[in-house]
């Protein structure tokens, strides 16, 4: 017989497999998300606009891009560790870094000259103007 | 019957007093580092949205409490399509142990991320004795 430690957070984890392979697309309960980099994202609209916010705090502007391509609005960017981390005695580490990126469909056609983006205080706020709608062509056809 | 006005005293949004805020409103702990050198310790929280006039700093009683007012009333009011970020304030206690000088406790708030600074005390730093 082997002795085994005895490490209660492996259980779980191996818990969080089981759910996953039961119902396939259970919502991750997602052991490693603090070691990724993935800032949070609201989007919400009014009757012209969709408006996408993403949190990023800490992250210069300059190391953020957006690119809007065929309806799918992508936003990358890298957080950077603020200064070397050699002699820093660390206590906590909650914040995480790297490089992200994130893609959204957009769920109605927006214009895509009509896009500002707007950084304030950690927020990325981007406004979209949604395209008019486009009207229904009637069309009568001959019948010869 | 002044006690009656404020029964009917209506609650105006977005014009809440701190404390009511803490109260009525969710709040969230920030996510933070906290890091040691030499002469400081140095703490970061993330708090995205924020400047730095919705921000609280205060040492009560051995500990630091941060708080941060978000425009609840306006987040809980859109039409949201996806929401991931939690809608709340920021509020969090770190007790700090007297080696800490409070004094001399110094904050920024750049980019959405607050900064504290708290310095150690004089008698704890270390000290190299000359032998004579």
């Amino acid at each position: 017989m082997t002795l085994v430690r005895f490490e209660p957070l492996k259980e779980l984890e191996g818990f969080n497999n089981r759910m996953q392979k039961l119902f396939g697309d259970f919502p991750a309960i997602n052991f490693d998300m603090n070691l990724t980099y993935h800032p949070k994202i609201d989007i919400s609209e009014d009757e012209k606009n969709i408006f996408v916010d993403a949190e990023v705090p800490g992250i210069a502007k300059e190391n953020l891009k957006i690119v809007l391509e065929d309806n799918v609005l992508t936003i990358s960017g890298e957080k950077k560790q603020e200064e070397e981390k050699k002699d820093k005695n660390f206590h906590r580490t909650e914040r995480a870094y790297g490089s992200f990126s994130r893609s959204f469909t957009l769920p109605v056609e927006v214009d895509s000259n009509k896009v500002s983006a707007a950084f304030e205080n950690g927020i990325l706020k981007i406004a979209l103007e949604k395209a008019a709608p486009k009207t229904a062509k009637e069309k009568n056809i001959e019948i010869k | 019957m002044d006690d009656n006005k404020e029964l009917v005293k209506v609650e105006e949004n977005g014009s809440q007093s701190w404390e009511k805020s803490i109260g009525n409103e969710c709040c969230y702990a920030p996510a933070v580092n906290i890091y040691e050198t030499a002469d400081d310790y140095m703490l970061t929280a993330d708090m995205p949205g924020l400047n730095k006039e919705d921000v609280k700093i205060n040492i009560e009683d051995g500990s630091l409490v941060i708080f941060g007012k978000i425009k609840f009333k306006e987040m809980m009011d859109k039409r949201y399509i996806l929401n991931e970020s939690a809608i709340g304030n920021y509020y969090r206690k770190f007790n700090i142990s007297d080696s800490i000088d409070d004094t001399r406790i110094e904050a920024k708030m750049e980019n959405g991320q607050l900064n504290i600074r708290l310095p150690k005390h004089e008698r704890v730093k270390p000290k190299i004795i000359e032998i004579k």
